[in-house]
């Protein structure tokens, strides 16, 4: 399989930057997660790299091949958008059918899905509530034949079991027939444990983009007697900061200094991948 | 399934040191096959790539042993193997710490001595 | 063709004719309902031929109204569901073009058979001209509006006011205008449109150059919706 490369992506809407020369790669078989802030520029980008609207600059490629206007490589690329874009009256087993023709769709395995929602292929997307909207859109996500499949916002307006059941049968569709996935979302500690690499937006660039292991290794909350912790953060980014009485907590997101000893009354603690994000684009924390 | 994660240690490597436990405990004994990846990932909703980093660790620790179409199975020997590593670390992971808790609490050597064989006698180990 | 210019025919299709059956279904059943109640009062029935001519002329309308709507709405709707599924812009306007075509051949064959019952004493020959400059008029007609429909889907929620207000607005202002001073002309000298501009005009349908100028502009017009189509983005409101 080829990998999806991204290459000096920008955007801009007016004067406004949204997307300011973008570049990563994705590869085959691998779950992702598209992490931003609301704004940062994630569903353009989303939409940019899935040939809905034109980038400014910039090109995206699947292989050697650039995506635009591209029959073959968009056959392998499939965005399950947030927004509603087909006719009001469009039933899930009409867009399967038309699915079928451009990617190839695996019906029973949909049905099965469906039934596990409360759904039938027979409902009219428009006509159901947010969730089961959502519930519905996922299924033909999890079983078109694309090999890039962009999910944004896949958890929009679903209750906690549904969730569940969605991150399962991710987990289900991904062993059975390996793709790649990008999910972007904001609840950030429920799909921390699904995905191998992270692409942070932030103001229009790309502050992060590594492996969760690599990134988490790497991400601290450092707390004890405010001198203390200054001491030892010296030289660091210091991200975020607060203090309660004479205990300062302050997080970095940087490989730590070996040579340096912990002082005695200084705790340090991993942050998890929501707490690592919020440090990371917070603003005014510096 | 008695799995629990929190943010100490990379994902795959608590995941490989709860299935030692469960391995040293006896929850799954030699010869027995243990969850495949493909469940472990659908039932704690981890990625499977981290699943099967944790599970090929203790393959190379020979604590696991995959077999052909089958899947994976306790290795024979893998509850002595885990005593043995634990015993080497034992005093790293207890004594230490021990030690300087004592230390803290200005409990003398000797003291220290008195308890633990207190342990010894009234307790089950 | 490809799976996928077909399949996207097939979908939108659907719902056209979906459009067409309900429409045809109210107006006749309209028709039926006055025709009835013109009975209970005490009109005669008509002749067959008036009732199947009028039948047919019902449908080419309806046909040609949900034709021209269709081209001039619903670009942008296209474009979204072909989006949705993963269908690039060549194929989504080969879906329409290919749509397009079939209703405005759809239209004339309706006209034709319509014109066939209620002219049955005029030889075919006699239509062969007429029906050819009205089926390629029919082609150039809805690929004008085909154009201004794809332009239209470009433009922004404000562009589409300016344009869609404004436009027709000059126009017909512009038309009153050049109303006025045709009549103002006429007036003064009758005789001068006698010759020259109507009489070649109606002289002109049938020669060479007025149909190299009705194929040029449905060519033209179809470039136009090509590009208008191949510009098309997903926008944000």
């Amino acid at each position: 399989m080829d990998k999806f490369k991204v290459r000096g992506i920008s955007k801009r809407y007016g004067k406004k930057r949204v997307l300011d020369n973008l570049s990563f790669e994705l590869e085959p078989a691998k779950i992702y997660g598209l992490l931003g802030r609301n704004g940062a520029g994630k569903t353009t980008l989303l939409n940019i790299i899935t040939d809905r609207i034109f980038a400014n600059s910039g090109q995206v490629l699947l292989g050697d091949a650039t995506v635009a206007g591209n029959r073959a490589a968009l056959a392998q690329i499939y965005l399950m958008s947030e927004a509603d874009l087909v006719a009001k009256h469009t039933k899930f087993s009409e867009l399967a059918t038309v699915l079928d023709a451009t990617y190839g769709f695996d019906f029973t395995e949909a049905r099965r899905m469906l039934a596990g929602f409360d759904l039938d292929d027979q409902a009219v997307l428009a006509k159901l509530s947010t969730g089961l909207k959502t519930a519905a859109k996922l299924v033909l996500a999890l079983n078109v034949r694309a090999n890039y499949v962009f999910l944004d916002e896949p958890t929009l307006g679903l209750d906690a079991n549904h969730r569940e059941l969605f991150y399962q049968e991710l987990m289900k569709t991904y062993e059975a027939r390996p793709r790649t996935f990008v999910i972007s979302t904001h609840l950030i500690n429920e799909v921390q444990q699904l995905l191998e690499g992270v692409i942070i937006l932030d103001d229009s660039k790309i502050i992060k983009d590594q492996p969760v292991a690599d990134l988490l290794a790497n991400a601290y909350e450092i707390s004890g007697p405010a001198a203390k912790v200054d001491e030892y953060t010296a030289g660091l980014t210091v991200l975020t900061s607060r203090q309660l009485g004479k205990i300062k907590t302050v997080t970095v997101v940087e490989p730590l200094p070996d040579q340096r000893v912990i002082p005695d009354q200084v705790k340090l603690a991993h942050l998890d991948l929501q707490h690592t994000f919020t440090a990371l684009t917070n603003k005014g924390g510096n | 399934m008695q799995f629990e994660f929190d943010q100490s240690a990379p994902l795959y490597q608590q995941l490989a040191d709860q299935l030692a436990e469960m391995i040293f405990t006896g929850l799954f004994a030699e010869g027995e096959q243990v969850p495949s990846t493909t469940q472990l990932s659908q039932e704690l909703q981890i990625n499977p790539a981290t699943v099967l980093k944790g599970m090929n660790q203790l393959v190379d620790e020979q604590l696991l042993e995959k077999k052909r179409g089958r899947g994976m199975f306790v290795r024979a020997g893998a509850q002595e193997r885990l005593t043995t590593k634990r015993r080497e670390d034992f005093y790293h992971d207890y004594v230490v710490s021990l030690v300087a808790e004592a230390k803290k609490l200005g409990i003398e050597e000797a003291h220290l001595l008195d308890l633990i064989k207190r342990g010894y006698d009234h307790g089950q180990v | 063709m490809n799976k996928q210019v077909l399949t996207l025919t097939k979908w939108q299709g659907k719902a056209i004719a979906k459009a067409v059956a309900v429409a045809l279904a109210i107006i006749i059943g309209l028709d039926l309902l006055f025709g009835l109640i013109g009975l209970i009062g005490g009109a005669s029935i008509g002749s067959w031929t008036s009732m199947l001519t009028n039948f047919l002329g019902t449908l080419s309308g309806i046909l040609g109204f949900i034709a021209f709507f269709w081209a001039l709405c619903f670009p942008y709707q296209l474009f979204k569901s072909g989006m949705a599924v993963g269908a690039t812009r060549k194929g989504i306007w080969g879906a329409n073009a290919i749509l397009l075509a079939v209703m405005v051949v759809l239209i004339w064959l309706v006209d034709l058979l319509k014109d066939l019952v209620l002219y049955a004493s005029k030889g075919l020959s006699n239509f062969a001209d007429g029906a050819g400059i009205s089926l390629a008029t029919a082609f150039a007609g809805l690929a004008t509006v085909a154009a201004v429909g794809a332009g239209f889907a470009l433009l922004s929620r404000r562009g589409k006011l300016l344009v869609g207000v404004g436009l027709p607005t000059v126009l017909i202002f512009l038309g009153i205008v050049a109303l006025r001073v045709l009549v103002a002309v006429v007036d003064k000298d009758p005789n001068r449109f006698n010759n020259h501009a109507l009489l070649s005009l109606s002289g002109a349908a049938g020669t060479a150059l007025f149909w190299a100028g009705l194929i040029g502009w449905f060519l033209l017009m179809t470039a136009l919706n090509y590009w208008f189509f191949t510009r098309t983005q997903l926008r944000r409101d």
